[in-house]
């Protein structure tokens, strides 16, 4: 039998990719003639799909769309994340609560608090690079580099004490390794979360100077005496910066290696590597498939109503490669004026870590490009482990050489 | 003609989400609370030079706080309408409350 497009029903998502650096084929098509389009989601059902830029901002506005992982309308891509302990996970609340805790949180990643972290980052960066050179000339980055670097970081804006961080390092790293089985990789996450349960106890009884401390005295001035809910909050913040934070890492490595004349131009001039890591944000938009919202009303867009109690996907990959918002926007192109991308998402939700994240990215790819620059792929770009069955995109492995 | 038209940056500290955009465009304008993180203006009124910033930190805001106030008792306009030439931004609606922290 033929497939007909009528037969065949809406289209799988997520959608695959064909190329690495490249978004699924299917987004041109569906931004150009139907930028609203019916898809069918792995758990069978049905869900709405927004390709474009301006599209996929006003709907990431729409005080009408939920981001609720609990409500039954909700287009989750996995099964069983209702089951998930979600207290203190602000990307799944909804205002007022969302209000409220993300206000308990804004001031420790303000653009000026997070550049008072730049001397520990680099510090970290340092000592991973130096590690790397000291041993065998071919490892794998996401172990040596990626990971390490946000987690470490991490640690240090918790304020994890230094003789607590293997067991924090090892844990977090169970949790993103593909080859940990799946009772093990729960088991992992559970004993995070116990681990951060005790240290908020520690700092709700004897506050420091640390991000913690700080977040157990403004829950106990808000009434908010829930060390689980605190718990959620510190497990978010590990969970939302950790793999993301590599991904990026893996994926920017690999592409500079790539484009060798991209690499060139960084070495000649690392002032260059902000804007750089700005185009790798809105190329990779990793979180493309994250950024689900139920419709709480019915919600019109164009010719189309969306109905209340319907899914709806916010393509930010899509978006970011809307010829309508960025001129020739499959071109990695360094002289873009301004970041007006919605990799970190858009709306009240949008990343509260980005300037972290952004922070991180800088140091690493400045030092990385000083340090190696002639970092070579180990293994030829199409067998390279990318992520195409995970919630976030990027790499397993990404093995290098010099 | 008179002076060009006085011009005001102002930050909806209600809707304000600390993303921190403001402040990486327009760093001239806006600043982040130590206190409470959210936005302030730093100018007040806006040097002419700097409108072009505060517009584009009006298109980055993801909670649409930023507004452009074109003279005192004129309407606001934000940087997304600006660009867009929609008329539906739901920010034109709102009321500001004013350019220093409370």
């Amino acid at each position: 039998m033929t497939e007909t497009a009528d037969a065949a029903g809406p289209p799988a998502y997520p959608m695959p990719r064909t190329c690495p650096f490249a978004l699924p084929e299917q987004y041109a098509r569906l931004r150009e003639e139907e930028p609203l389009a019916r898809v069918l989601l792995p758990t069978g059902r049905e869900a709405w799909l927004a390709t474009r830029y301006e599209d996929v901002r006003r709907l990431f506005t729409d005080a009408n769309l939920s981001a609720d992982r609990v409500h039954p309308g909700f287009p989750a891509l996995l099964s069983g994340q209702q089951a998930i302990d979600r207290r203190g996970f602000l990307p799944w609340m909804d205002p007022p609560e969302h209000t409220t805790y993300r206000r308990m949180v804004i001031s420790e990643f303000t653009v000026r608090k997070v550049e008072t972290l730049r001397p520990a980052v680099t510090r970290t960066v340092q000592e991973c690079l130096d590690r790397i050179l000291a041993g065998p000339r071919t490892v794998d980055l996401v172990q040596e580099l990626a990971l390490p670097v946000p987690s470490l970081t991490i640690c240090e804006l918790l304020g994890v004490p230094y003789g607590d961080r293997e067991v924090f390092q090892s844990r977090a790293r169970l949790m993103t390794d593909r080859n940990t089985s799946g009772p093990d990789r729960l088991n992992s996450l559970v004993e995070l979360r116990a681990y951060l349960h005790g240290l908020v106890l520690r700092r709700q009884a004897e506050p420091r100077e640390d991000l913690l401390s700080r977040l157990a005295v403004r829950y106990r001035e808000a009434g908010v005496e829930d060390a689980e809910h605190l718990t959620g909050m510190a497990l978010l913040i590990l969970v939302a910066g950790h793999e993301t934070t590599a991904n990026m890492i893996a994926l920017g490595t690999a592409y500079l290696i790539e484009h060798p004349d991209l690499r060139d131009t960084l070495v000649k001039d690392p002032s260059l590597v902000p804007k750089a890591v700005e185009e790798m944000l809105r190329y990779f938009s990793i979180s493309d498939h994250s950024t689900g919202r139920v419709a709480l009303a019915d919600i019109e867009l164009g010719d189309t109503t969306i109905a209340a109690g319907e899914g709806v996907l916010l393509s930010n990959a899509a978006a970011n490669r809307d010829a309508r918002a960025f001129e020739r926007p499959e071109e990695f192109d360094l002289s873009r004026e301004s970041p007006s991308h919605v990799a970190f998402g858009y709306g009240i939700h949008q990343c509260l870590g980005q300037n972290l994240a952004r922070l991180e990215l800088d140091v690493v790819f400045t030092a990385l490009l000083a340090r190696l620059p002639d970092l070579r792929l180990a293994a030829p770009l199409a067998e390279l482990p990318f992520k195409n069955d995970t919630i976030m995109y990027g790499l397993h492995e990404l093995p290098v050489t010099w | 003609m008179s002076a060009p038209a006085v011009r005001r940056a102002v930050v909806d500290r209600d809707v304000c989400v600390g993303a921190g955009q403001c402040v990486l465009a327009a760093p001239d304008v806006f600043d982040q609370s130590d206190e409470d993180g959210l936005s302030y203006v730093l100018v007040d009124p806006l040097p002419e030079e700097l409108t072009p910033s505060v517009r584009d930190a009006a298109t980055r805001c993801p909670a649409r706080a930023v507004q452009l106030e074109a003279g005192a008792g004129a309407g606001a306009e934000t940087g997304a309408a600006a660009e867009t030439g929609t008329g539906a931004d739901p920010a034109a609606d709102r009321q500001p409350t004013g350019p220093s922290p409370a």
